[in-house]
C-alpha cells in the first residue's frame, strides 16, 4: 500500500513542472484515476507499431492525415501512406535528436529530441488543482477494449478525453479541446501491434545528399524574407527553438517561433510595425502570460504558461527596456 | 676721334685691367646643368605637395565619417520614444498571437512523435518560401 502510494506520488510529480515539485497533497493524488497514472507511466517504455488517424483544427477546418508509427521506448519512426499529402516524409526520433525528412526539398530538419509534452497542459492544470476526472468504459479501439478518462476544467468545459488500453497503458485515442470546449485536435489508432518486429536501422535516417537544416536556419530565412533582423532566445535561456512559421493577420506578416521549455511551449512573435499589443494582454486569459514590447519599429510578444517576471527578463535579452 | 687713337685707347693698360676684371667676374646666366637640376627638383617637389593636400582632404572626410557613425550609434542605442499605434490592428494581431500560441500547445499534445500541425503547414516544395507558410488568421 505504501509502495503504491509512493508510486502514485511519483506519477503525479511526473505530470508537473520540471523545476517546481508538486506539493504533497493527498486529495490531489486521490483525484487522478489509476488508469491515467498507468498511461503516464507507460509512455516512456511502450513498444508498438500501428496506424493512426490524426486531426488538427486550422481555422474552421479539421485537417486529417494518416500516419504509421513505430515506437520502442524513447525512439520513434513515423511515415505516411503513399496517397497521403505527406507521402515520402519521414520523422525519426532516435532519443537524441528528431529528424524530419522532406523529400522534395531533400532536406532534413533537425532539432534535439523533444521532451514528451503529451500531458503538459494537464500537468499545469493538475498543479493548480483545477481539474476534475471521470473514468468509464470506452468503446473498442483498434481491436482493444478501452477505459475512457475524461478530464474537465473545474469551471466546466471539457479539456481532454483519453481512451486507454488498461492492459498496456497505451493511449489508443485522444481528443483535445480548446478553452471554449471546441475540439482542436485528435488521434485514433486504427491498428496496433504491441509486439512489433524491429529491424536494424528503424530509428536511423540516412538519406544520401539530404541537407540538414536547423530551426535557427529556417528562422534566418523567414526573418530575412520579412525584412527583419533574425533574433532568437539565447542558448542559455533554458528554451529550445523547435519551429518557426509565418502567419498573417490584418495583412501583416507575423513571425512565430515556438520554443520548448521546462513548463511547456513558449511562443515568441515578431511583427513589423509598432503595435500596442500590451493593451490586449488581459485577453490572454489565465492559461498563460502575454508580455509585449516595441523596439526599433517592431513589435514583439512572448506568450506562455510562465511567470510574468520570467517573460519580462527574457524580453530584456531581446532589447526590451 | 681717329680710329688709330681709339685702338690705342682700347689697348691702354687701364682698358686691359678693366677687361681682365670683367672676364674674371662669375657668369650670372643660369647654366643648363643648373636649370636641369632645378627642373628635377621642382618635379620632385610638386607631386609631393599635391599628395599632401589629398591626404588632408581624406583625413578630414574620415574624421567627419567617424563622427557621423558615432552619432548614429549613440542615436540607435538610445531608442527614440515612438508612440505605439493603438488601433483595431493591434487587437487583431494580439488575438491572432494568442490563438496561434494556444494552437501550438494543443498540437504538441496531439502530435506526440508524429507530424505536428505546424510541420504540416510547411511546404515540401523545392521553392518553399514565405507564401507557403502564410495563412491569414483573421480571415479564417
Amino acid at each position: 500500500m505504501k509502495r503504491s502510494f509512493t508510486f502514485a506520488a511519483l506519477c503525479v510529480a511526473s505530470f508537473c513542472w520540471a523545476h517546481q515539485p508538486v506539493r504533497e497533497d493527498p486529495a490531489l493524488r486521490a483525484k487522478v484515476p489509476p488508469v491515467l497514472l498507468l498511461a503516464l507511466k507507460a509512455q516512456a517504455n511502450l513498444r508498438y507499431s500501428g496506424e493512426r488517424v490524426v486531426e488538427f483544427r486550422r481555422g474552421a477546418d479539421l485537417i486529417r492525415h494518416t500516419e504509421y508509427v513505430l515506437k520502442a521506448g524513447d525512439k520513434t519512426r513515423v511515415w505516411f501512406p503513399s496517397e497521403s499529402q505527406f507521402a515520402g516524409q519521414i520523422i525519426v526520433d532516435n532519443g537524441r535528436e528528431r529528424q524530419h525528412f522532406y523529400p522534395n526539398r531533400n532536406e532534413i530538419e533537425v532539432l534535439p529530441a523533444p521532451k514528451e509534452e503529451a500531458f503538459g497542459r494537464v500537468a499545469n492544470a493538475i498543479r493548480t488543482g483545477k481539474l476534475s476526472f471521470a473514468v468509464q468504459p470506452g468503446e473498442t479501439i483498434a481491436g482493444k477494449p478501452t477505459r475512457l478518462a475524461t478530464i474537465k476544467n473545474a469551471n466546466g468545459p471539457m479539456m481532454q478525453r483519453l481512451w486507454i488500453d488498461p492492459a498496456s497503458g497505451l493511449l489508443l485515442k485522444r481528443e483535445v479541446f480548446g478553452p471554449g470546449g471546441q475540439l482542436t485536435g485528435s488521434f485514433a489508432f486504427t491498428r496496433v501491434d504491441l509486439n512489433p518486429k524491429l529491424g536494424g536501422g528503424d530509428f536511423e535516417l540516412n538519406i544520401p545528399g539530404a541537407v540538414r537544416r536547423t530551426p535557427e536556419e529556417r528562422n534566418r530565412v523567414l526573418a530575412n524574407s520579412l525584412g527583419m533582423v533574425p533574433v532568437t532566445l539565447g542558448a542559455g535561456s533554458g528554451f529550445r527553438l523547435e519551429s518557426v512559421n509565418v502567419r498573417r493577420a490584418q495583412k501583416v506578416g507575423i513571425l512565430h517561433q515556438v520554443y520548448a521549455g521546462p513548463r511547456g511551449k513558449l511562443s515568441l512573435f515578431v511583427v513589423n510595425g509598432t503595435f500596442d499589443l500590451g493593451r490586449f494582454a488581459e485577453k490572454a486569459n489565465k492559461e498563460f502570460q502575454f508580455h509585449s514590447w516595441n523596439v526599433s519599429g517592431r513589435s514583439y510578444a512572448l506568450v506562455g504558461a510562465y511567470p510574468a517576471t520570467l517573460l519580462a527578463s527574457l524580453a530584456r535579452t531581446l532589447g526590451d527596456r | 676721334m681717329e680710329k688709330q687713337n681709339l685702338d690705342e685707347l682700347l689697348k691702354s693698360p687701364g682698358q686691359e685691367a678693366v677687361r681682365d676684371l670683367l672676364r674674371k667676374l662669375p657668369d650670372d646666366g643660369a647654366s643648363m646643368q643648373w636649370r636641369s637640376a632645378l627642373n628635377e627638383r621642382l618635379i620632385a617637389i610638386a607631386p609631393r605637395k599635391r599628395r599632401s593636400a589629398w591626404s588632408s582632404t581624406l583625413g578630414l572626410l574620415a574624421a567627419a565619417g567617424a563622427t557621423a557613425a558615432l552619432a548614429s550609434v549613440l542615436l540607435i542605442q538610445k531608442p527614440s520614444p515612438v508612440a505605439p499605434s493603438v488601433s483595431h490592428d493591434s487587437e487583431a494581431i494580439a488575438a491572432a498571437m494568442v490563438s496561434e500560441h494556444r494552437q501550438s500547445v494543443a498540437v504538441a499534445e496531439i502530435a506526440g512523435p508524429g507530424m505536428s500541425g505546424l510541420e504540416a503547414d510547411k511546404s515540401d516544395s523545392v521553392s518553399s518560401n514565405l507564401d507557403s507558410d502564410e495563412a491569414d488568421l483573421t480571415s479564417l
